[in-house]
Formats: C-alpha cells, structure tokens, sequence
C-alpha cells in the first residue's frame, strides 16, 4: 500500500500525510501489538476421534474419487495422534474406532494394503495387548474378504500373536483360517515354518508331523535342504513323543 | 457517490458562512457523507442479495433439517449461522470495496475532496456511512437464526457479526484506498479474512511436535506466524457456531470482542487516514 506510488507509475507521487496522521497510525498499529500480545495465546485441545460416517456419505464426499479420497482419509487418519499443538500418545486413542476408520478406508479402496500396515505395524505395535488384540482382529475380520491379496497380513499377524501377545493359540487359529483359502503353492515355505512352530508350541506334534508328512509326501518341498531339515524335524518330534 | 451528495455537501459547507464552530460544519458534512453512503448501498440492491442469502440459508437450513436424524435445530443453526457469517462479509467487502473504486473511477472522491473538507472527515464520514449498512445486515441475518437457537444467543451472535463487518468494512475501504482496483483489493480482504480466522490454528501447528522435526519452523515461521497473529484480529473468536449450537455464549465474551474490533478498528483507521492522506488526487 506503501509502495503503491511505484506499482502505478501513472499515479502521481504521494504527499506527506499530517503528523497527527502518522501518530494515530503509529499508535494504532503500537494497540493492535500490544492487545494481540496480550491476547491468551490459543491452547491445544486434543480431539476425540468421531466414529466413521457411513459409506453413503464418504462416496457423497469423495466425488466420485473414491481412491483418492481413501488416500486421503488415511493420511488424516494417520495423523490423529498428531493434533494442532500437541502429540497425543497411542494409548490414548479410541482403538475401536480406529478400526472402524480403518475399516471404512479399506472398504473405499479394497486394493490398498495401507490400513492393513498401519494396523500391524504402526498401531499393534504398543505394549498394550487388548489394543493390539484390536487391530489383529481388524486384520483378520478383513482377510476372508479378499484371501488371495490379504494372507500375508494374517500370516504376520499371526507372528504378532505369537510374539507380541504371546498367544500361539490365537496365532494357530489365524493360520488355520489362512491355509484352505490360499491357493497351494501360492504360500511361501515360511508361513508353513510358523505353522509348524506354532503347532509344536502348542504341543500339537501329531498335527505337525502329519504337516511335514504331508508336505514331504505330496513333494511340494523340493530343496534338499529343506526336506533334510523336515526330515530332522520329524525325528526331533518322534523323540519328543 | 451521487452529484446529489456533492450538492448536499456544498450546502453544508455554505451554512459554515454563519458563525458555528467548524467542528459543527465538520460533523454535518460527516453525518451527509454518512447518510449518503448508506443510501447508496440501499439503492444499489444489496437489500436483495442479502435477502436471497437470507432464503438460500433457510434453504440450506431446511435440507439439513430434512437429512439429519437428530440434534436438528443444533445442526441448522451451526450451519445456517456459519452461511450467513460468510455471506455477511462477503457481499459488505464487496459492497465497500466496489463502492469506493466506482467512486475513484468516476473522479467524485477528488470532486469531493475539492471542497474544503478535511480527508478525515471524508475517512469517517464514509466509515460511518458502512457501518450504518453493515448494522441492518446484522440484524437481519440474526432474525434469520431465531428458529434454531434462543434470542439471547441470536443477539449475542448478531452483535459479534455487526462487529465482524465493521473491521471487514474498514479493511475493506482502507485496501480499496490503498490498491485502488476491485479485484487484488477483494482478494487481499478475504485473504485477510481467511488468515484471522485461521492464524490461532497456524501457530498451534507451527508449535507442534511435527513441527519441531525441522529446524527452520521454530527459528523462523513460528516468530513469524505469532507476529502476524497480533496484526490481525482474532476473528476465530467473534461470531461463533458453537453459540448457537450448543448456547455457550457469554455477555464477557462480548465485552472482548467489543474491546479487540476498537483497537483493531483504531489501527486500520490510522492506516486508512495516512493512506488518504498520502493520496495525491
């Protein structure tokens, strides 16, 4: 406003206002410092997490680009815990209706694996076991809907199970739930090295070698060093029994 | 401004030949200048852009009424209040900011300032001219709000607006002064807007913990983002929707508003006056 003598060249160059002018400009703008110093400085205030609206209205809201609206939503989502001003720690959040969100965003876009990683790695990840127990739960209330993109989740939350809740009978049941609706031969030889664990933990040892039987005599294992290790295995359970 | 307004100023100004005291003269050409933008305002059919914001809100107000399944007069009155705040200060900015270039354009502001009057009466002549408009405005878009939430709330929430477009009003005539073209001057105004309403949040996420993840937020943008929050008023505070939803509003809260639009109204008066001032017509 100051310059605008140079901005419009046209314009004719500026007088020299009155003194009282520029002292009731000077102590205007010296109020309006002093009154926004003194102003209360604007306090943080953590947000609850909303539930999620229903799919109707998040389609309204996506205009048609659900994809990207998904996207979006979970960047937001993602960062709840990092509120205007403040950082508020995972235990604090509402974990159901994180799933809920989490839920809701999967179901905008099906072929994203980002809820199902936040899920395991970003929020399971707390030495809470009733909120990890949440999100695995998550995990594998979501996999049947889609088995052949989402086994690898349930297979690693089956590993959470195991180590994080030190639950091998919840890990035991997700891989149970994981095998028939995979495709043989679609599951690498890891997923079955943790059934196998899983079943020796829990002392199911002729499940497990009914397992490496199987695997043995249908010769869907084909390394040599891997039948040795199988075939070591079946007598490390023979001998247990 | 009208050749009527000149003449009416001119007749002003020839009473000042009988012994009264200038500041008598002085105040009779404000009151005229005053009246006269008032009525240019009427006549130029803000009155019916007001009432159809008016009708588009009641609209609004019955289709969320329509979709929602519950807490429905909350929900109307948080959203109605929110269109007509909007609404309010757009079409008085506009209304100032076209008023005033029109005025330069047709060289009547140098017309007037021909006549022995002082700028700063012409300054406050029109000021109070805007905010004779801007008081009905008010009013109206809080008789539209009575359905949904109680009077004391609805006055509550009117008085905050008329405050709100008093400074917008002032803002408005003091960066048409200064930039003199319609379209930066409304854009700066309603950049101005968005940024009062908004500053508070800025700062609390330049503070945040995000924030601190790189050095330059906190050496740099936070210092900057506080000082520009005492420049601008804290509009985030005027006018609020959680008045009448949740009727939270307080006389006190009032009292504040009221002190915070006079020392911001006093600054943009000082900028507006050395601006008309520095004015060479």
């Amino acid at each position: 406003m100051i310059c605008i003598g140079k901005i419009y060249k046209a314009t004719p160059s500026p007088r020299t206002p009155p003194a009282w002018v520029t002292l009731f400009l000077a102590l205007g703008l010296a109020g309006q410092l002093l009154w926004g110093s003194l102003r209360p400085s604007p306090s943080a205030k953590a947000e609850e997490l909303s539930p999620p609206p229903s799919q109707g209205v998040l389609q309204l809201a996506a205009l048609g680009d659900h994809v990207v609206f998904a996207r979006i939503l979970m960047l937001w989502l993602q960062n709840v815990d990092n509120q205007p001003g403040l950082s508020i720690p995972f235990r604090h959040l509402d974990y159901d209706k994180m799933a809920q969100w989490l839920e809701v965003v999967l179901a905008m876009d099906p072929k994203s694996d980002y809820p199902l990683f936040a899920a395991l790695h970003v929020y399971a990840g707390i030495p809470d076991p009733q909120r990890t127990r949440i999100m695995l739960d998550f995990i594998h209330r979501q996999f049947p809907l889609h088995p052949e993109q989402r086994w690898r989740w349930l297979a690693l939350a089956a590993v959470s199970a195991r180590h994080r809740l030190n639950d091998p009978q919840l890990a035991l049941r997700y891989l149970d739930e994981l095998l028939p609706q995979v495709q043989q031969g679609r599951l690498p030889q890891w997923v079955l090295g943790i059934r196998l664990s899983l079943l020796q933990a829990t002392g199911q040892l002729e499940s497990a070698r009914q397992l490496i039987g199987g695997l043995l005599y249908h010769q869907e294992i084909r390394s040599p060093t891997e039948i040795r290790y199988l075939s070591d295995w079946l007598e490390k359970l023979a001998t247990e029994e | 401004m009208s050749d009527g307004t000149i003449i009416r100023i001119q007749s002003d100004t020839k009473r000042s030949v009988a012994p009264s005291a200038p500041w008598i003269t002085h105040g009779r050409i404000l009151l005229t200048l005053a009246r006269m933008t008032f009525r240019e305002n009427i006549l130029n059919r803000l009155p019916w852009a007001v009432m159809t914001a008016l009708g588009v809100g009641m609209g609004l107000a019955l289709f969320v009424d329509a979709v929602s399944i519950t807490e429905n007069e909350w929900i109307q009155g948080a959203i109605a209040g929110a269109f007509y705040r909007l609404m309010a200060v757009f079409l008085l900015t506009a209304t100032v900011i076209v008023g005033v270039a029109r005025e330069f354009d047709d060289r009547m502001v140098a017309l007037t300032l021909a006549l022995p009057i002082p700028r700063s009466v012409y300054f406050a002549g029109k000021l109070l001219g805007f905010a004779m408009t801007a008081t009905p405005m008010a009013a109206i878009f809080g008789l539209g709000l009575l359905p949904f939430a109680p009077s004391d709330q609805v006055l509550l929430w009117s008085l905050s607006l008329g405050c709100e477009l008093l400074l917008m009003a002032a803002l408005g005539f003091l960066l048409v002064l200064s930039l003199t073209h319609i379209t930066p001057a409304l854009t700066a105004a309603m950049a101005t807007y968005l940024l009062a309403r908004t500053i508070n949040t800025m700062v609390l996420i330049a503070s945040g913990p995000l924030a601190n993840l790189t050095p330059m937020p906190g050496k740099l943008i936070l210092p900057t983002l506080r000082f520009l929050s005492w420049l601008v008023p804290d509009l985030g505070r005027f006018t609020s929707g959680e008045w009448l939803a949740y009727h939270t509003g307080r006389w006190s809260d009032l009292a504040t508003i009221a002190l915070e639009t006079l020392v911001t109204l006093f600054f943009l008066c000082g900028a507006g006056l050395f601006d008309l001032y520095r004015k060479n017509l």
